[in-house]
C-alpha cells in the first residue's frame, strides 16, 4: 500500500493513463503547476503537446477527437487559462465532441476571495459541459477522472470539465484506479422501443418516396456499415448535414449530397415532396430546415436520435426512436423489406441537372477569371482522391469545401457546425493529423479565420505536424459580405479585410508556403503542397467577390433557392 | 402544445451535486420561464434530493425545459404537471387559550344536546 502513496497531481496523471489517453492539448500555468512538474516522468506514456494559445489547446482536442473517436484530454491553468477554452467547450456541446478538460485552481481556502487566477469555472460552464465537477481533495482524483471519460465518450458525447484546486494536486492518496461503468442518473444508450421501430418499418414499407436525412449521429455510433445497408435494403436515398458527411461516401449511388442552407439542390427540394422522412442522428439545425412551419409538411417523420431531448424538439414526428443508430438502423433494416424505388430517385437528376449548369459548373470549371474557391477545392479531391480528412474554417471556406470535397472513408470532416467558431479550423487540423498521423489533412480556410489562431503555426513548427494548409484569399470577411451584398443593400461594413504577406509568416516560422494566382499554376501547387508528409501553405488568391451558391435565405422555406444574384429555383418545375 | 402561458409544477429528482440549481435556474432563464417558488427536499435514498419549481410559461417551453433538465447527467427523473392538476394536503395547528378551547367545547355540547332534544321530540 505505501507504494501507491501518490500526490493527486501523479493521480490524475495516472488516471489518464488508465483511461488510455495518450496526447494532452496543453499550456502551462501557476495553478496547474504540479500537475505539469509530475508530467515530467510520465512523457513517455503521455505527449503533451504545446499549443500557443488555451483556445487552440480545446480546437486541437476536438479535431483529435473527430479524426479518432477517441477522448480528447486539455490541460490549462486557472483563471485566463480556463476562461481561454470556454469557446471550444461550447463548440464541443453543440457538436457532440468527447473531451476532458482538465482545469487548475487556486487552493481551497483562497475559492470565493477573488484570489489571484481565480475563475469561477464551475459555475461558467455548467450550462455548456455534459459535466463538471470541482476536485478539491486528491481522494476524490480517481473517482472524478474516470467519471468524466465515462460521461465524455458514452451516449451522446461531449465536453466534461474538473475544476482542480492546488490541494487537490499536492495533497496524498493512496491511489486506486476503478474505472466507472455506471451512473445511477444516467442511461447512455437509452433501449430503442420495439413498438416504434415496428411501426417505422411498417410506415417505410408503405413508403412511394421515402428519404433519409443523417448527421454526424451516425459517425458517433459507428454506424457507415449500418446505414449504407438500411439505405440499400430500402433503396433509399439519403442527405447529410454539415457534420455528417464522409458517413457515407460521396460515390454511393443513393447519396444525394448535403442538405441545408448551401446544400444540394435535390435533397432541400425532395424533402418536402418525399412521403416518409428518415432523420437519423441529426437534429434539424435551423441551417438544414429552413422555416420550420415550412418543412417536410406532407411526409410522415421518423426520427432516430440517442438523446432524448431532441426527439421532437423542433419538427414534430409521426414515430420518436430514442437509442443509438447503430443498434436502431440494425433493426430497422432487419425489418423492411427490399425495396425498388427507381423513379423516386431518378427525379433528383432533374434538380442536379440544373444544378450543375447554374452553379457547380460555373464554380468548379470556370473558363476565365480569377481563380473559384470551388475549383480549389475540387483540385485537392482530385489529388487525393477522396481520401483525405477534409478539416475547414468557417464561412465560405467551410460551405465550398463541405460541397465538393469527396469522401471515401468515415471522420473525413472536422468542421465547427453548430457554433460555427471561426478560428476553429487551424488548431483542429493540428489535433486531426496528431490524431490520425497516417492520413493527409487538408485544412481549408479563409483569410479572416486563420488570423483568429495563426500563432497555431508556432505549434505545427514545434511538432512538426504535416498539416496542408490552404488560404482561400479574397481580402474578405466572405460569408458575412455575402450577406451584406444580398440581403444589407451592397453596404459593406467592416468586411474589407487587409492581409498580411503569409508567405514571410510562414517563413518566419520554417513553414514551406507558396503563392497561387493562376488558374494554370493551381493544379501543379496543389501536387507539390501534396508531394510529402511536412506542413505546407498556399495562399490561393481566388476571385474576391465570389459567393457560396446555392442558398436558402435566412427565414425562407427550404425549397426557396437562390441559385445566384438574380435567378431562384423553380420549384415544381 | 398550447401556446398559452400557464402555471406548472417540475419535479425533478436528482442527485445532490454542488452547483446544479444554478444549473437548473438557468435552464429556466434562458427560456424565459422566471421561477415562483422552489423547494428542496432531500429523500429516502441517500444522496437523491427532490425539487418542486413553480413556473409560468407556455407548454412547449416547460416541455423542452423538463427535457433538458432531464439531459443532466446528475438528474434522475424530471416532469410536470399544470398547477391546476396539482393537489396539495395540508394540516394546521391554531395556538388557543384555554379559555376559548372550554367555550367552543362548551358551545358545541350545548349545541349537540339542543339538536338531540329537537330531533327527539
Amino acid at each position: 500500500m505505501e507504494n501507491n502513496r501518490i500526490n493527486g497531481s501523479e493521480a490524475l496523471l495516472k488516471c489518464l493513463v488508465d483511461e488510455g489517453a495518450d496526447t494532452i492539448f496543453g499550456y502551462p500555468g501557476g495553478q496547474i503547476m504540479p500537475v505539469y512538474d509530475k508530467l515530467v516522468d510520465y512523457s513517455d506514456k503521455l505527449r503533451h503537446i504545446l499549443v500557443r494559445h488555451e483556445q487552440g489547446a480545446i480546437h486541437a482536442a476536438q479535431g483529435y477527437a473527430r479524426a479518432t473517436g477517441k477522448t480528447g484530454v486539455v490541460l490549462v491553468t486557472s483563471g485566463p487559462g480556463a476562461t481561454n477554452v470556454i469557446t471550444g467547450i461550447m463548440d464541443a456541446k453543440v457538436d457532440s465532441t468527447p473531451i476532458v478538460v482538465i482545469a487548475g485552481q487556486v487552493s481551497n481556502s483562497a475559492l470565493g476571495t477573488d484570489a489571484f487566477q481565480e475563475a469561477d469555472l464551475i459555475g461558467m460552464t455548467g450550462t455548456i459541459t455534459k459535466w463538471n465537477y470541482q476536485v478539491r481533495d486528491a481522494k476524490d482524483m480517481a473517482w472524478a477522472v474516470s467519471r468524466a471519460f465515462y460521461i465524455a465518450r458514452n451516449g451522446r458525447p461531449g465536453p466534461v470539465v474538473l475544476d482542480v484546486t492546488k490541494d487537490a494536486q499536492l495533497s496524498m492518496v493512496d491511489f486506486e484506479f476503478k474505472k466507472c461503468g455506471f451512473i445511477r442518473s444516467y442511461i447512455p444508450y437509452p433501449k430503442p422501443s420495439e413498438e416504434a421501430i415496428a411501426k417505422a418499418a411498417m410506415l417505410l414499407n408503405e413508403a412511394e418516396r421515402p428519404f433519409v436525412v443523417f448527421g454526424q449521429g451516425i459517425t458517433l455510433s459507428g454506424a457507415e456499415k449500418e446505414l449504407k445497408e438500411f439505405l440499400h435494403k430500402g433503396d433509399i436515398p439519403a442527405g447529410s448535414t454539415l457534420l455528417g458527411l464522409s458517413a457515407l461516401p460521396t460515390d454511393d449511388p443513393l447519396f444525394a449530397g448535403m442538405i441545408g442552407m448551401h446544400g444540394y439542390i435535390a435533397p432541400n427540394i425532395k424533402t418536402n415532396e418525399c412521403d416518409v422522412l428518415v432523420a437519423v442522428g441529426m437534429r434539424f439545425d435551423d441551417r438544414v430546415t429552413g422555416t420550420v412551419q415550412s418543412y417536410a409538411r406532407q411526409a410522415k417523420i421518423i426520427h432516430i436520435d440517442i438523446d432524448p431531448c431532441e426527439v421532437g424538439k423542433i419538427i414534430p414526428v409521426d414515430v420518436g426512436i430514442i437509442g443509438d443508430a447503430k443498434a436502431v438502423l440494425r433493426e430497422l433494416t432487419a425489418k423492411i423489406a427490399r425495396h425498388d424505388h427507381k423513379e423516386w430517385i431518378a427525379s433528383f437528376e432533374n434538380c442536379l441537372e440544373v444544378e450543375k449548369e447554374k452553379v457547380i459548373y460555373p464554380e468548379v470549371h470556370p473558363k476565365e477569371g480569377w481563380i473559384k474557391m470551388g475549383e480549389v477545392v475540387d483540385a485537392v479531391a482530385e489529388a487525393t482522391k477522396g481520401n483525405a480528412v477534409v478539416v475547414t474554417d468557417v464561412g465560405q471556406n467551410q460551405m465550398i469545401a463541405a460541397r465538393y470535397s469527396k469522401f471515401t472513408g468515415g471522420r473525413s470532416f472536422i468542421s465547427s457546425g453548430g457554433l460555427g467558431t471561426m478560428g476553429f479550423g487551424l488548431p483542429a487540423a493540428i489535433g486531426a493529423k496528431i490524431g490520425a498521423a497516417e492520413k493527409t489533412v487538408c485544412l481549408f480556410v479563409g483569410d479572416g479565420g486563420i488570423q483568429m489562431t495563426i500563432e497555431e503555426l508556432g505549434t505545427i513548427m514545434q511538432e512538426k505536424t504535416g498539416v496542408k494548409i490552404f488560404i482561400l484569399n479574397n481580402n474578405w470577411l466572405g460569408n458575412v459580405r455575402q450577406w451584406q451584398e444580398l440581403f444589407f443593400n451592397k453596404r459593406y461594413s467592416q468586411t474589407r479585410m487587409q492581409n498580411p504577406d503569409y508567405g514571410a509568416i510562414a517563413s518566419a516560422y520554417g513553414i514551406r508556403c507558396a503563392i497561387v494566382e493562376k488558374r494554370e499554376d493551381l493544379a501543379g501547387a496543389v501536387e507539390e503542397m501534396l508531394s510529402d508528409d511536412a506542413p505546407a501553405i498556399l495562399d490561393i488568391h481566388v476571385e474576391e467577390e465570389d459567393n457560396v451558391m446555392p442558398m436558402v435565405a435566412p427565414g425562407k422555406p427550404i425549397t426557396n433557392i437562390m441559385l445566384n444574384g438574380k435567378e431562384i429555383y423553380e420549384y415544381g418545375k | 402544445m398550447e401556446n398559452e402561458c400557464k402555471r406548472y409544477s417540475v419535479i425533478i429528482y436528482t442527485e445532490n451535486q454542488i452547483g446544479l440549481l444554478s444549473q437548473f435556474s438557468n435552464i429556466f432563464t434562458r427560456r424565459g420561464l422566471s421561477i415562483w417558488s422552489l423547494l428542496a427536499l432531500p429523500t429516502d435514498i441517500p444522496g437523491i434530493h427532490y425539487l418542486t419549481i413553480v413556473t409560468d410559461g407556455p407548454e412547449k417551453s416547460i416541455h423542452n425545459a423538463v427535457l433538458h433538465l432531464e439531459d443532466k447527467i446528475d438528474v434522475v427523473k424530471a416532469f410536470y404537471y399544470p398547477g391546476d392538476l396539482i393537489a396539495a394536503p395540508d394540516e394546521s395547528i391554531y395556538k388557543l387559550s384555554e379559555e376559548k378551547v372550554r367555550d367552543f367545547i362548551h358551545e358545541r355540547t350545548v349545541e349537540k344536546k339542543n339538536y338531540l332534544n329537537n330531533r327527539n321530540k
